[in-house]
């Protein structure tokens, strides 16, 4: 007989690296991301919401002498998929035959702990189990008996505080004698002898057939072919299974879950009340976009670029190597390519480091609180019927919001949604309207210092586009809109520890990523420049940019700036503001039309990834005239009524 | 000269649906009692069923509750007729006329039973409440109803979830929403907010619409 146990010690689940596997599996937002930190030492994205992890993550843990490649996993409430990123973790679990699964839990959730343990324990690999924020299950006053999930399930049980490291020590001491589980659910109407063989799924592979073919999944899983005539008999009783299992676990709670009453009524419980209601949740909201406002716009943008720009870098820094390179007796060549009108110092560097990294990392650090303390769902709430009116459901926020830190990221985290629609949707509203943090602080400041009638107007025309595409595209594309079911995490206090840490992870990730980009921009302008291409450039885009657009012709090298990275092109709209080139109403058009632009080039390469090429093209040629088309009706609009912002 | 039961009944029936105004008139005219004679008044009052003040005519409580018996069987059997074998103009009217004698007191309950306790008959006119449809009041408080008929603040057991689509049916099982689980409503507006365990989830309202409850048999819990 060949059952799951041999073929999985046939092909043992190491790595390239010969090293022993760790999968880190369990329902969203319970902290497996926190504990994949705390066991291997490597820093993952953690946030306070569901879907966070949407790729796998590996790490390297040391055991002892032993090392083992630890993978964190997206969370899924259930192993039979309903996402695609339920989809990934499922698919490491059958191909990847982890040697331990560590299933992480959240103790206050002891029911769908026990629906996944009880799905896991039919895959049949040495697992233990975590349950994870005792301290907030504790609170509530929850107690559970772990010794008789021990029992039942035939492993280990550890309890933990992963965000504090309590019980990580002990999890490291069972993990080598983690335990093959039994699997006490057994469906009602699968008989005895075509149980016969305990280690084959068939419950599991059953449930699977309800939205996929069973047969390839029980080939990946080393199973032969005499599990063949009993899926094709109960093919169709997968639903059944289901049932029975929610029941078989729904009977399992009472036995394992003590509640006695909680403590007291928690203050962020009644701030997690009123952030999700309309009446005070919208006031609420106006409270953080406008400490957002003055936090990134004002002390990022203004404070800091104020001293990066202005002292640090044009009063020390730029003259000092102007001079070092004159004793050096460099070159005209060398010294104009170093610091002058388009120097890699004077320009590309000054804007990486002076302009965009302060705006970038307040930005950060505001978002980090935002994500870190539960807020972001419940925005969900809030603007689920606009939403709607785009085809999409409230979920859609999630990546809209993260899209205000980096388009690239969020265009990933569109795997989260439900149907191939939404996520063509929403990676299409990202490219076009969401500025990422880096663009958005500029234009804060840019706007902010200006007028804020100004700064309204362009945030309306900017929202007013996003509805407009949005609502189009949501009638327009074929396929349908997935049921808006979304869990709502507990408002947590934040921990400083870990937003720093997210925020220098991700200052890190913009540096690597931006100021090769920067630099390699300001190349291809000096060498334009020197080339008389960029007045070439200039002249013939005149018409477009001068004449439908009203602005200066040399607005046109913003909008080559900005083909590289937005926020390279809006780092260059700064300086031209600052140097008195451009009118507010200039501001408001050009900033729309960098706005709508193409996403930068490292967005389209997300977009080529998550779409493929074809229809990355067709949204770079959809979003380019658009945007000039709707600079160009905003410039005329302006001028006609003669607005003076 | 005497009247038959059969004829009494009419009586008394014209009394009531005279007193109801406006169509019952037509109704009756229909059953062919068109007006009511001073002798069958006489009697009606020597069997204590009325009391007659010069003109005004009023029924005694006995009165009361035999007409209101009477004309809630010949509405009933008006419904069961339209209901279950469809509109048919004047053979509904004759067939209920006949009905309301013939049908026992143990009969009407089934028939306002199956009929779902009616409020109203064909002609809009309104069906006497009998016991079995104040009891069923009562148990309306502890039956199945949508989640969307749940107040904020209310929890109760879940039921079933009546969805043929299932992957929403998967997808809400394994946030912890199965048949059993104590449900409880934080929020109904702009999407619902539900609580199943210590688990909060927002959903929208064709959602929830199918998820099903046992209002009425929420134990007290304790937590927030």
């Amino acid at each position: 007989m060949v059952g799951c146990e041999g073929s999985a010690a046939a092909q043992p689940g190491t790595g390239p690296t010969g090293r022993r596997k760790i999968a880190l599996v369990g329902n969203p937002n319970v902290g497996k991301s926190v504990l994949f930190m705390r066991l291997t030492g490597r820093y993952v994205a953690v946030s306070n919401y569901p879907g966070t992890t949407v790729e796998v993550t590996r790490g390297v843990m040391k055991l002892g002498r032993d090392e083992f490649e630890v993978i964190d996993t997206p969370g899924v409430n259930t192993l039979v998929p309903q996402s695609e990123d339920e989809r990934v973790t499922r698919n490491i679990l059958i191909d990847e035959k982890p040697d331990i699964v560590v299933q992480v839990a959240d103790a206050k959730n002891v029911m769908r702990t026990l629906h996944v343990l009880s799905q896991l324990s039919e895959i049949r690999r040495p697992t233990v189990l975590v349950l994870n924020l005792m301290d907030e299950a504790r609170l509530r006053g929850i107690e559970i008996r772990d010794d008789e999930i021990s029992k039942l399930f035939g492993i280990d049980v550890v309890k933990t505080v992963a965000t504090e490291g309590t019980g990580i020590s002990q999890l490291r001491r069972v993990l080598r004698g983690a335990r093959l589980p039994a699997s006490p659910f057994a469906a009602s109407f699968i008989p005895r002898e075509a149980r016969a063989q305990p280690d084959l799924p068939l419950q599991l592979l059953l449930e699977w057939a309800q939205y996929e073919d069973p047969h390839p999944l029980a080939h990946r899983m080393g199973l032969d072919g005499t599990l063949g005539e009993s899926l094709e008999r109960y093919k169709d009783m997968g639903r059944i299974v289901s049932r029975e299992r929610a029941a078989f676990v729904e009977g399992l709670v009472e036995r394992i879950k003590d509640q006695s009453a909680p403590a007291r009524v928690r203050w962020t419980e009644l701030l997690g009340q009123w952030t999700r209601t309309p009446l005070l949740g919208i006031p609420i909201l106006a409270g953080v976009l406008i400490a957002t406002y003055y936090f990134v716009g004002v002390l990022g943008a203004g404070v800091l670029v104020d001293f990066f720009e202005d002292t640090l870098f044009g009063r020390y820094l730029t003259p000092a190597l102007s001079s070092l390179l004159r004793t050096l007796s460099a070159g005209q060549f060398i010294t104009d390519l170093v610091v002058g009108k388009y120097g890699l110092f004077s320009v590309g560097l000054t804007y990486a480091f002076a302009i965009v990294l302060p705006v970038v990392s307040t930005f950060f650090i505001a978002f980090g609180v935002l994500e870190d303390s539960g807020y972001l769902p419940r925005l969900a709430i809030l603007s689920d019927r606009i939403f709607r009116l785009m085809g999409l459901n409230g979920k859609a926020v999630l990546p809209m919001v993260l899209g205000l830190g980096c388009d690239t990221m969020a265009t990933l985290t569109t795997r989260i949604l439900g149907t191939k629609k939404e996520r063509l949707t929403t990676t299409i509203l990202l490219a076009l309207g969401v500025p990422c943090s880096a663009q958005l602080g500029v234009i804060m400041g840019l706007l902010g210092a200006r007028s804020s009638g100004a700064l309204v107007l362009f945030i309306l025309l900017i929202l007013s586009q996003i509805l407009i595409v949005g609502t189009l595209s949501g009638r327009l594309l074929p396929g349908r809109r997935s049921d808006f079911i979304l869990e709502i995490p507990p408002i947590r206090m934040v921990k400083w520890e870990n937003i720093l840490l997210k925020t220098g992870l991700r200052v890190k990730w913009f540096l690597l990523e931006a100021v090769p980009l920067f630099l390699a921009g300001t190349m291809i302008l000096f060498a334009m420049d020197r080339l008389k291409l960029l007045g070439a450039l200039v002249g013939g885009l005149r018409p477009v940019v001068s004449g439908l657009l009203g602005l200066p012709p040399q607005t046109a090298e913003v909008f080559v700036m900005g083909f590289l990275r937005r926020d390279y092109g809006a780092a260059g709209l700064f300086t031209m503001s600052e140097a008195g080139m451009l009118t507010t109403v200039q501001v408001v058009v050009s900033l729309t039309v960098l706005t709508l632009f193409v996403p930068c080039i490292a967005n389209f390469f997300m977009i080529v990834k998550e779409q493929g090429l074809k229809r990355a093209l067709l949204i770079l040629g959809f979003i380019t005239p658009y945007a000039v088309a709707a600079g160009a009706v905003v410039n005329f609009a302006l001028r006609r009524l003669g607005v003076s912002l | 000269m005497t009247m038959n039961r059969r004829e009494l009944d009419e009586v008394l029936e014209y009394i009531w649906m005279s007193r109801e105004g406006g169509d019952a008139a037509q109704e009756i005219a229909e059953c062919d009692k068109l007006s009511t004679s001073d002798e069958e008044l006489a009697e009606l009052e020597a069997a204590g069923l009325i009391r007659r003040r010069g003109q005004q005519v009023e029924f005694t409580d006995r009165g009361e509750a035999e007409a209101s018996d009477l004309v809630r069987r010949h509405r009933l059997a008006e419904r069961l007729i339209v209901d279950i074998l469809g509109p048919g103009g004047h053979e509904v009217q004759d067939a209920a006329c006949e009905f309301e004698h013939v049908i026992a007191p143990r009969l009407t309950e089934s028939i306002c039973t199956l009929l779902g306790h009616p409020r109203k008959c064909p002609h809009g006119l309104p069906i006497p409440e009998g016991d079995c449809c104040r009891e069923a009041r009562r148990q309306v408080e502890s039956v199945v109803v949508p989640l969307t008929a749940l107040q904020v603040g209310e929890a109760a057991p879940l039921a079933y979830i009546s969805t043929r689509d299932y992957p929403r049916l998967q997808k809400l099982i394994s946030f912890g929403i199965s048949p059993g689980v104590q449900i409880r409503v934080h929020q109904r507006f702009p999407t619902y907010v539900i609580q199943a365990e210590e688990t909060q989830i927002a959903l929208e309202s064709q959602v929830a619409r199918d998820i099903y409850l046992w209002r009425g048999r929420s134990e007290p819990k304790t937590a927030l």
